[in-house]
């Protein structure tokens, strides 16, 4: 069984957070809310979200699993205006989802959860850094880097942070000193690579974040940290490094 | 290796001056004031059965539509002044032939040109409707034609497309045939609520002859009515390849991984191509070198990750759309999942001969028993013995090969 009634804008960037990283998904629904891990394709990314019931105007919900095929949901959420109440109904019958907003009703077909790719595990990090900031600031590096590359590194160098990318012909390096930070820790100089691909699919999501926290290590997967649904949920991404080789 | 003959002997000597891929072809960049190779392509002109401005013929169906003055091109069919089976004439089965084979085939064609607009295609009368009715056969259609005046024996190279020979405008046009129609194409043709890209998609499925989508949409009888269009034959030709590629990757990428690294390979004439299909998930790029460019050897390329890409791939063009299309062809028959980078290789004998090349050399590649590795080392390293032209040139320019190389998986941190 699954009842419940959200602002429809509050869920739409809280869903977003999966759809930019995998086509379809399994949510895990219990009595305290709902969550889903996914891992994209190839691997590289994963995504680990989690919304507590609260986040809601009402919820219920009876220990089970539905497969959301994550391109139509985000059709009909964005159909949804911004201060549109939500309303979700399982129908445990047909196996379908029905979804009500503005004086529109639809009827969304779910997936067979076993059809869907399996969750991942979630591998355990020891992160020697840790940036928190403001999630635009990060985005905005994002977009800068890939007018140059399509690789990006992140570090920490003497209590600075930065983000850094460099084609094969020009170079762009942002530096937010700890004193622009809302907090920085590390216990020495970090920096790892990743696909500009990869962060901009999930930039997208963490850019709307007032806070952002950052677990960094050298050629190691980083770790995002960030609030979702007013504090009522969150979500982590982490993102498997690039290594360069001679 | 194994070399054809590109030209008769005696030819060579001017191959070796003129060197006409240095321009392609296009410009007289080689300082002769007459190209030899088109001075060679004339001879292949049936100039005795044109002396009239009247042709008689069995159309193979073929149609040229020009971009040329767009929105107001010149179309028409392509007419051969014989009659018989001539569908090799617009076929692209040409793999095994030679360069003068292939030149003979196209030159043998007298493109009729007739000035349509492209948005008549949403309510086709007069000549529109009749080449329609030519283009829906499988087979050669008997036509007649009469010109204003006797064909213009130019001839023309272009990248994307085949040469075409001498060309005059249309004066009347009667097609004397009953076109024979594939009941396949008949409803997709009339379904006037059809959009195109998913008719285009269901007609590949269906078995239908690319060449033949192509013409379809090239002459504007695929989507909705009010959107249907004559598109130049240059455009449709990427326009069909991009389409049944993107159909085929919706399904691809659904498929299980194939778990070793396999190389394919097919050459004929002064072209080379091979295909490194990885296991990971679909991802794609074309590397394109011509010698030409020796010895800097400059090579071009294009790619995309596992969602595909939303810009043009503007540095490989069409030759990017055309080898990706057959090797997703093939997975998707196989039901599996790979990455793929594909090298096309232009070597100095050649000379333009259309887009459709690289399509029918990546399909009969892929036809091939494939050397397999299990490491990406390993496949690079059986790289130099499949190409004419040194490696690192070519892996320089691999984005994809650099990315497999250093992207980590979140599993190798368990």
């Amino acid at each position: 069984m699954f009842k419940a009634v959200i602002n429809a804008e509050v869920f739409k960037d809280a869903i977003e957070a999966v759809s930019t990283l995998v086509d379809e998904a399994k949510f895990r629904l219990t009595k305290d809310g709902m969550s889903a891990r996914a891992v994209d394709p190839a691997n590289v990314a994963m995504v680990a979200f989690d919304v507590n019931a609260k986040a809601f105007d009402t919820f219920e919900a009876t220990e089970g699993e539905i497969g959301i095929d994550l391109v139509r949901f985000m059709d009909i959420l964005g159909m949804a205006s911004k201060d549109d109440k939500l309303q979700l109904n399982l129908n445990e019958e047909t196996r379908k989802l029905e979804i009500r907003t503005g004086g529109l009703a639809y009827t969304l077909s779910l997936l067979d959860p076993s059809s869907i790719r399996k969750e991942p595990k979630v591998p355990s990090l020891e992160l020697p850094a840790k940036i928190v900031l403001n999630g635009t600031e990060l985005r905005r590096a994002v977009k800068a880097a890939e007018k140059v590359s399509d690789h990006m590194a992140l570090g920490v160098q003497d209590k600075t942070f930065y983000v850094e990318a460099e084609g094969d012909l020009d170079k762009v390096r942002l530096e937010i000193p700890e004193s622009s930070l809302v907090s920085l820790k590390s216990t020495g100089n970090v920096r790892s690579l990743f696909s500009l691909d990869y962060l901009n699919d999930i930039v997208k999501s963490l850019g709307k974040a007032e806070q952002v926290s950052i677990d960094l290590g050298s050629d190691y997967p980083v770790k995002f940290t960030f609030g979702i649904a007013g504090g009522n949920g969150t979500v982590v991404y982490l993102l498997a490094p690039r290594i360069e080789s001679e | 290796m194994q070399r054809q003959a590109t030209f008769e002997a005696g030819y060579s000597e001017g191959r070796r001056e003129s060197l006409c891929a240095r321009c392609r072809g296009f410009m007289g960049l080689c300082g002769k004031k007459v190209c030899p190779i088109l001075v060679k392509a004339r001879t292949y002109l049936g100039l005795g059965t044109l002396s009239g401005s009247d042709i008689a013929g069995s159309a193979p169906p073929g149609v040229f539509v020009g971009s040329y003055g767009y929105p107001k091109v010149l179309a028409g069919p392509l007419i051969p002044p014989m009659s018989g089976d001539t569908m090799h004439m617009d076929s692209e089965a040409w793999l095994g032939n030679s360069f003068d084979e292939i030149l003979q085939n196209r030159f043998q064609l007298v493109r009729s040109k007739s000035v349509i607009e492209v948005h008549s295609a949403a309510d086709p009368s007069g000549m529109l409707e009749k080449i329609q009715e030519l283009v829906l056969s499988e087979k050669p259609v008997d036509t007649e034609a009469s010109f204003e005046k006797r064909p213009d024996m130019r001839v023309s190279f272009s990248m994307r497309e085949a040469p075409t020979g001498p060309s005059a405008d249309l004066k009347a046009l009667s097609v004397i045939d009953n076109p024979s129609v594939p009941r396949k194409v008949d409803r997709v043709v009339s379904d006037t609520d059809y959009r195109a890209a998913p008719g285009v998609a269901e007609l590949f499925d269906g078995g239908i002859s690319q060449r033949q989508i192509t013409r379809l949409f090239s002459v504007g009888m695929l989507g909705v009515k009010d959107n249907r269009r004559l598109v130049p034959t240059a455009w449709s030709i990427t326009a069909v390849d991009d389409i049944v590629g993107k159909s085929l990757a919706d399904r691809v990428r659904y498929y299980p991984t194939i778990d070793e690294y396999r190389l394919y390979r097919a050459e004929a004439l002064a072209n080379n191509v091979v295909i490194l299909l990885t296991p990971t998930p679909w991802m794609f790029e074309n590397l394109e070198l011509w010698h030409a460019s020796a010895p800097n050897y400059r090579v071009d390329a294009d790619f995309e990750l596992y969602e595909g890409r939303k810009e043009y791939a503007g540095n490989t063009a069409g030759a990017y759309y055309a080898a990706r299309a057959p090797v997703l062809e093939y997975l998707d028959n196989a039901g599996r999942q790979a990455g793929a980078i594909a090298f096309l290789e232009v070597k100095n004998d050649w000379i333009p001969l259309g887009v459709w090349r690289f399509r029918e050399l990546a399909k009969e590649a892929m036809k091939t028993a494939p050397q397999t590795f299990d490491t990406l080392e390993k496949a690079v390293a059986a790289l130099p013995g499949l190409l004419y032209s040194p490696v690192q040139h070519w892996l320089k320019a691999s984005s994809l090969y650099r990315y497999m190389r250093e992207q980590r998986r979140l599993t190798d941190y368990f």
